[in-house]
C-alpha cells in the first residue's frame, strides 16, 4: 500500500488550512447539499468534502457514511490532493497502491473513488472533494467536468466563507480605524477648540490688563509702584508729567534716582526720611498734606512744586512685595490755604478794631468820662457793653475753630504742672462761683507729675469745662473738679484707660444733658435745648474747640449725665453732668502752625 | 506839673487812638499822637516819651520794626514800650519779649481801665 504523499510546502498549507478556522467546525447545510447532491448525481453512496491536515483527513461535510475523520496516511482523499485535476481509481483492487487499503480490504469496502483538489484563496491544497463507492464504476470524461464543477462549487464555498470572513474582517478593521479616525477628529477638534478658547481668554486676559492700564494711566494723580527693592514698576501719565521721566525711561530705575523731594527751606529730603521709605519700615500707609510738613518735588526739569504723597505698601499673603505711591501738585491748595490764613488773620484784626472801640468807649462812658450818667442810661450802656463783650467771646471762638479747622493752630508742649494750671482757672472763676452761692470742691492727687503740654491749650480745656460747670449749673449747687492718675487698663468714668494718663473730672449738679441731644453735645454751634432756655449767653463752641484739642493731644473726652430728670426743676433736683478728660502722660505732641488759639 | 508822664500812643485806628487819648488825658497824662509806624519813631526819637503804646500792624511802618529801630537807639534802647494788638496769636509776641517791650497786651481782652493800670504800673 502506499502511503499518502506529503506535499513539499505542507508547512505553508497547513497554516493557510487552519487559517481557514473550518477545521472542527459544525456540519453546514451550504456545504452538506454539495456532497448530497453529488450522491444523486452520481448514484454513489458516498460523497465527502475533506479536508486534509497534519495526520488526519477531517470531512467538512459527509454524505453516506457515519464518519466524521480518517487516517491521512491511508486515506484516497491524501492522494487526490496532489492530482492535477481529477483524480480517479476505477477499481481500488486493481490497483496497486490501494488494494490492500484497510478501507478497501476491509469496511466500508471502497472500489471506486474520484476526488478533485480544493484550491483554497491562497492557492494551497487545503482539502478534496470525493464520491466514493462499494462497485467499481468506469467514469466518463463528463463524469469528471461534472465532478469537477461539484468541485469548484465547494471551492467557492469555502473561498467564499473565507472572503466574507476576510471581508467581515476588513469591516471591523476598517470600522475600527473609522472609530480611531473619528476619535482622532473629535481629539482634533477638541484640541482646537481648546486653542480657541485659550485664545479668546488670552485676548480677554489681554482686553482685561489694557483696561486696567488705561485706567492705571488715566488715573488723575501721580502714581508710581516700586518692586522691594524699591525700583519703579509701574508709573502713569500724570507721575510722567509732573517727574518730567518718560515710564521707558523710569522703569526699572530706583525710586530715589527719579523721585526728587525737598522739604521747605529746599533742604534734600534724604531716602530713608521719605514716605515710600516709610512704607517698607513700618509697612504703613503714610499721607502728607498740605496742612501737615509740606514736601516738595523737583521735577527732572528742575521744576518745583509741593506735593500731597500717599504711600501703601503692596502686600501679598501678609509679605511686602513693593509700594505704590500716590501724589499730586498741590500748589493750588497751598495757594488756597494761604488764602484761607490771610483770611483769618485779617477776620482776626478787622473784627476786633470795632469791638474794642465799643468796648473802650462804653467803658469811658460808664465811668463817668464824659459826664455823669443817670440809671437808665447807666443800663443801657451796661447792655452794650456785655453783649458787646459776647461778640469779642464769639469772635475768638469763631477764630480758634477756623484755626483748629484750617489745622493753622499751633501745639507748643512744654513742662506743665496741671495742677498750677487747673488753680489758676478755679481762681478766674471764683468771683462766679461766689456770685452763684456754689459749693465748689477740688482734690488734686499728690503724685500728678508735670506733663509735656501746651499750657495755652490745656487752659483752654479746663476753662471751658469749669465756666460751662458754673454757667449750667444753678445757684446753690455744687461743683467738683478733680485731677487724678490713672494706670493703663484701669477705669474712670465707666470708661477703660488705653495708656497711664491723667484725668480730669469737672461733676456738677446743674441742668445735665437732654439724652436725645447727647450725641450732639461735641457739634460745633450745637447747644442743648435745656440751657439755650435758660441761658441766652454762649457761642456753642467751646466744647467743639475743647473736643479738637484732646483729640489731637491722643486723649479722650466724655461725660456722664443722666439726663433731664423728669420732676427736675419742680423738686429743685437737677441731674448733673460729670466731664471726664484723659490726657496721655506721654504728653502732647508738637505741631508747627501758623497760629496759636486765643 | 514838671514830673506830668508823657505817652506816646502810635496806633493807625483813630477811634481807638482817641479813645486812649481821652482816658490818658483824663488821668493826667500828657499824650502824643502818632498815626503810623514812621510817624510813631520820628515823633519818638524826637519827644523822648515815657512811654510808647505800641500797635503791631499799621501802615508805612509796623510796630515790630519801630520796635527794632528804637532798640538801636541810645535813649529808644531802654524805652518803655506796651504792645497793643489784636493779634494775640500772632508768632510776633516771642519777637517783642526778646526786643524787650515791657508789657504786651491784646486790645479786645482788656479794658480800657486795665490799660491805664498797666501804664502806671509799667511807669
Amino acid at each position: 500500500m502506499q502511503r499518502a504523499p506529503i506535499p513539499e510546502n505542507e508547512k505553508e498549507r497547513l497554516l493557510s488550512l487552519h487559517k481557514l478556522g473550518l477545521l472542527d467546525t459544525k456540519p453546514e447545510e451550504r456545504f452538506d447539499r454539495i456532497t448530497r447532491t453529488a450522491t444523486r448525481i452520481f448514484n454513489v453512496p458516498i460523497s465527502t468534502l475533506t479536508l486534509v491536515d497534519s495526520k488526519r483527513e477531517w470531512f467538512k461535510s459527509v454524505c453516506g457514511i457515519d464518519q466524521k475523520e480518517g487516517d491521512r496516511a491511508i486515506s484516497f482523499c491524501g492522494h487526490a490532493l496532489l492530482a492535477n485535476e481529477v483524480f480517479v481509481i476505477p477499481d481500488t483492487t486493481k490497483d496497486k497502491r490501494f488494494s490492500d487499503n484497510p478501507m478497501v480490504t476491509g469496511k466500508p469496502y471502497i472500489r471506486f473513488y474520484a476526488g478533485v483538489p480544493i484550491i483554497n484563496a491562497d492557492g494551497e491544497r487545503i482539502g478534496v472533494f470525493c464520491i466514493k463507492d462499494i462497485k467499481p464504476r468506469e467514469f466518463s470524461k463528463d463524469n469528471e467536468e461534472l465532478l469537477k464543477n461539484l468541485s469548484a462549487w465547494a471551492e467557492l464555498e469555502i473561498n467564499s466563507r473565507n472572503l466574507s470572513l476576510a471581508l467581515s474582517e476588513e469591516r471591523k478593521i476598517r470600522a475600527r480605524l473609522e472609530t480611531q479616525a473619528r476619535e482622532l477628529e473629535n481629539a482634533r477638534i477638541a484640541a482646537r477648540n481648546v486653542i480657541e478658547d485659550l485664545d479668546i481668554e488670552k485676548s480677554k486676559v489681554g482686553i482685561a490688563k489694557a483696561k486696567d492700564e488705561a485706567i492705571l494711566s488715566s488715573i488723575g494723580d501721580g502714581i508710581i509702584a516700586t518692586d522691594s527693592n524699591r525700583r519703579i514698576i509701574v508709573m502713569n501719565k500724570v507721575a510722567e508729567r509732573l517727574l518730567g521721566w518718560s515710564t521707558e525711561e523710569a522703569i526699572g530705575k530706583l525710586y530715589d534716582d527719579v523721585v526728587s523731594l525737598e522739604d521747605e527751606k529746599g533742604t534734600f529730603v534724604p531716602p530713608e526720611e521719605r514716605p515710600l521709605h516709610k512704607a517698607f519700615t513700618s509697612s504703613a500707609t503714610t499721607t502728607t498734606t498740605a496742612t501737615t510738613t509740606v514736601l516738595y518735588l523737583l521735577s527732572k526739569n528742575k521744576i518745583k512744586f509741593p506735593v500731597a504723597i500717599t504711600v501703601s505698601p503692596i502686600t501679598i499673603d501678609n509679605k511686602i512685595i513693593g509700594a505704590v505711591e500716590v501724589f499730586r501738585d498741590i500748589t493750588k491748595e497751598q495757594q488756597v490755604d494761604k488764602t484761607k490764613t490771610e483770611f483769618v488773620s485779617l477776620a482776626s484784626h478787622q473784627l476786633r478794631t470795632p469791638l474794642s472801640t465799643v468796648s473802650w468807649y462804653a467803658e469811658m462812658l460808664l465811668a463817668g468820662d464824659a459826664g455823669k450818667l443817670n440809671d437808665a442810661q447807666k443800663k443801657y450802656l451796661n447792655e452794650i457793653y456785655t453783649g458787646n463783650h459776647r461778640m469779642v467771646e464769639l469772635v475768638n471762638a469763631l477764630l480758634n475753630v477756623s484755626r483748629l479747622e484750617l489745622g493753622m493752630f499751633m501745639v507748643e508742649p512744654e513742662p506743665t504742672d496741671i495742677i498750677k494750671l487747673a488753680q489758676s482757672i478755679i481762681n478766674e472763676q471764683k468771683l462766679q462761683i461766689d456770685r452763684k452761692k456754689i459749693k465748689f470742691s477740688s482734690s488734686f492727687e499728690k503724685d500728678i507729675p508735670i506733663i509735656s503740654a501746651d499750657p495755652k491749650l490745656l487752659d483752654m480745656v479746663l476753662q471751658n469745662l469749669l465756666s460751662n460747670a458754673v454757667k449750667y449749673t444753678p445757684e446753690k449747687g455744687t461743683i467738683n473738679l478733680t485731677l487724678q492718675l490713672v494706670k493703663r487698663g484701669a477705669s474712670v468714668g465707666n470708661q477703660k484707660a488705653n495708656e497711664d494718663s491723667i484725668a480730669i473730672v469737672v461733676s456738677d449738679t446743674g441742668f445735665g444733658i437732654p439724652k436725645n441731644q447727647q450725641g450732639k453735645i461735641f457739634t460745633k454751634l450745637f447747644r442743648a435745648d435745656n440751657v439755650r432756655e435758660k441761658d441766652t449767653d454762649g457761642t456753642g463752641l467751646g466744647l467743639y474747640i475743647v473736643k479738637a484739642i484732646i483729640d489731637h493731644s491722643d486723649g479722650a473726652i466724655w461725660f456722664l449725665s443722666p439726663g433731664e430728670l423728669a420732676s427736675g426743676e419742680e423738686s429743685g433736683i437737677n441731674p448733673g453732668t460729670t466731664f471726664y478728660v484723659t490726657l496721655p502722660l506721654a504728653g502732647m505732641k508738637k505741631k508747627e502752625g501758623t497760629k496759636a488759639l486765643t | 506839673m514838671e514830673n506830668r508822664k508823657i505817652i506816646l500812643i502810635v496806633e493807625d485806628e483813630v477811634t481807638l487812638r482817641n479813645a486812649l487819648r481821652d482816658k490818658l488825658t483824663h488821668e493826667g497824662f500828657g499824650v502824643l499822637e502818632a498815626k503810623d509806624g514812621e510817624e510813631g519813631l520820628e515823633v519818638a526819637l524826637r519827644d523822648h516819651p515815657d512811654l510808647i503804646l505800641l500797635d503791631i500792624i499799621m501802615p508805612k511802618m509796623d510796630g515790630m520794626t519801630v520796635l527794632k529801630k528804637l532798640r538801636e537807639d541810645t535813649w529808644g534802647k531802654t524805652v518803655k514800650v506796651i504792645i497793643l494788638t489784636n493779634l494775640s496769636s500772632d508768632v510776633k509776641i516771642g519777637e517783642a519779649v526778646i526786643l524787650g517791650s515791657f508789657e504786651y497786651l491784646i486790645k479786645t481782652d482788656w479794658k480800657i481801665e486795665d490799660v491805664i493800670t498797666k501804664v502806671r504800673e509799667t511807669l
